[in-house]
């Protein structure tokens, strides 16, 4: 297993966003996490991010205990994640975000930026090209000195999980990528998800739009009321009544 | 090419800045008013750093300065260490004084950091007047040596030259931290510290280099300062010091290379030309705050950029018609 959570409990106040999940994700799958509006789905990204603390429950990541940590720290062990509300260095080049989500990778120091030694030289060229490299798998090469505030919708949703990946995560988590993409931009996303797992990533996606999901994943995560109500192949969700009843409701 | 063309602008501006004594034909006053300009760039190019770079407001700047300026005056005149090492420690002990600050109020921020730092500047100048044995109290530290190779002294216009090397140093170091690892975490922190967080940058620990890598500089500047004005007193180092460093920034443009350098030399001949108005300047300051904010908020720096897109939109309008 890549990554185990045991009973996981967040609370905020007297809401409980995240009830006792317990769910492990197998390494080099693509997993998808879905739930209606509310469910807990992008809390539970955050608690596994490292962005919330957990109230209780323990989450192992390579069979060590991540969960509390900070988020660098957590990025630093090879989870990396996508923001529902795209969360990228806006007057940054293109170029420098897929840089800065190198930082983890990188060894120089100050001593070593200030006085340019050759082998920070040396390191800042090879980030430049492996980030050039990055921009190519999405074709966005053409614009890596564009400020990045400055790209399309659809273009920032790549850039953002090029950024991701670029720190050669273990554990990609995508926090709604298809949202407000158009059908072509999504077909895409599909095909660069799938690419982004032949490097050997694993992903979880939290996605509304369910053909995608469908098309996309091996293995599903249900969520309903911060409690986990299902798991399987996505053609046993479907046919999950608990699954129907929380997204259409009971029988009147 | 851009590279070689703003070297090459930079290489000709030195040797502009180095011909100007010659040029000025020796004027004592207009000296002054430059070797203050270069100090007063590299003091606010470090709180570029801080503030125009990683997003940290600091209004307790002259903290440092004076940290840098006492440590010193003390240090050469007390002690009769080299001038040389004087202004080293300078700066070494307001990186470190700015680190031990920077841990604990890392997590602050806008307002709250706007607050704490004013506290900081405070409890420094009232520390300076307090500690009379060591820093003079009111009295202040007198006679405080120019620095010296051998037997010869840099004072009058050989000073402006050292001046213009540490001037010329501060702002390699400062483009070499900018175009690092450093730097674009720096920036990351300020574009958006949770998302830096997630990318893997360890935001507490950076800030805290923003915090003693731009005390550096403004301590390096409050000690060539101390040398130069060969005496020193706790009025220099008040909150109106911290706001004109703040000014400087904010007027040329935050986050940019020349903006700290062209906010200083007005800011410095500002000061020259209303000092008719004594205590009334610090409102020609506020007025030019407001402004900055209001109108021009990325500076001269960034009115110019704005000015030349918009000239450029215009000619291609003019271009385009058939």
């Amino acid at each position: 297993m890549l990554i185990s959570l045991e009973s996981v409990t967040m609370k905020f106040g007297g809401l409980t966003a995240v009830d006792q999940v317990t769910l492990q994700i197998k390494e080099n799958d693509i997993c998808g996490l879905i739930g209606p509006n509310g469910a807990g789905k992008t809390t539970l990204f955050n608690v596994i991010a490292g962005h919330y603390k957990p109230f209780c429950g323990a989450i192992l990541f390579q069979n060590r205990r991540i969960d509390g940590l900070h988020p660098y720290q957590i990025n630093n062990y090879g989870i990396a994640r996508t923001y529902q509300n795209i969360n990228l260095f806006r007057s940054m080049t293109v170029l420098e975000n897929i840089m800065v989500g190198k930082h983890p990778r990188l060894s120089a120091g100050i001593v070593g930026s200030i006085f340019r030694t050759p082998t920070q030289r040396r390191e800042e060229k090879e980030l430049r090209e492996k980030a050039m490299d990055i921009l190519k798998m999405v074709g966005l090469e053409n614009k890596a000195e564009e400020t990045s505030k400055n790209l399309s919708y659809g273009e920032q949703r790549r850039l953002e999980i090029c950024r991701g990946i670029a720190s050669d995560p273990k554990l990609l988590l995508l926090d709604e990528p298809a949202a407000g993409m158009n059908t072509k931009e999504k077909v895409d996303l599909i095909e660069f998800i799938r690419k982004i797992r032949s490097f050997g990533i694993t992903i979880l996606v939290v996605e509304h739009d369910m053909k995608l999901v469908m098309g996309l994943t091996e293995y599903l995560f249900v969520l309903n009321f911060g409690k986990l109500i299902a798991q399987g192949e996505p053609g046993d969700i479907q046919s999950n009544p608990e699954v129907i009843k929380a997204y259409l409701g009971d029988d009147i | 090419m851009a590279r070689h063309k703003n070297l090459f602008i930079a290489m000709a501006f030195v040797v502009f800045l180095a011909g100007l004594p010659v040029m000025l034909g020796n004027n004592a006053y207009l000296m002054l008013v430059l070797c203050l300009s270069g100090i007063f760039v590299i003091a606010s190019s470090g709180l570029d750093l801080l503030f125009g770079y990683s997003g940290q407001i600091s209004i307790g700047h002259a903290a440092f300065y004076a940290v840098g300026a006492y440590t010193s005056a003390i240090l050469t005149t007390k002690l009769g260490v080299s001038v040389w090492f004087g202004i080293l420690m300078g700066g070494v002990l307001a990186t470190v004084f700015a680190a031990l600050i920077a841990i604990p109020i890392s997590k602050l921020v806008h307002m709250f950091l706007a607050l704490v730092t004013i506290g900081i500047g405070e409890l420094t100048h009232q520390a300076i007047i307090n500690l009379p044995e060591l820093t003079g109290g009111f009295t202040g530290v007198k006679l405080i040596p120019m620095p010296r190779i051998g037997s010869y002294v840099f004072d009058g216009i050989s000073y402006y030259y050292i001046i213009l090397a540490f001037v010329i140093l501060s702002l390699i170091v400062k483009k070499h931290i900018v175009d690092s690892r450093i730097g674009r975490a720096f920036i990351a922190i300020r574009e958006s510290t949770d998302a830096a967080n997630a990318v893997g940058i360890n935001v507490t620990y950076y800030k805290t280099v923003a915090f003693a890598s731009s005390a550096m500089f403004t301590g390096i500047a409050g000690a060539l300062y101390a040398h130069y004005v060969g005496f020193i007193s706790p009025e220099s180092f008040t909150l109106d010091q911290s706001v004109l460093f703040l000014t400087a920034v904010l007027c040329g443009g935050m986050g940019t290379f020349v903006g700290p350098i062209i906010g200083s030399v007005v800011i410095i001949f500002i000061n020259e030309t209303f000092q008719a108005l004594g205590s009334y300047q610090m409102l020609v300051y506020g007025i030019f705050i407001v402004v900055a904010v209001i109108y021009v908020p990325a500076g001269l720096v960034g009115a110019v950029r704005m000015f030349r897109g918009n000239l450029f939109k215009v000619v291609k309008r003019f271009a385009d018609k058939p």
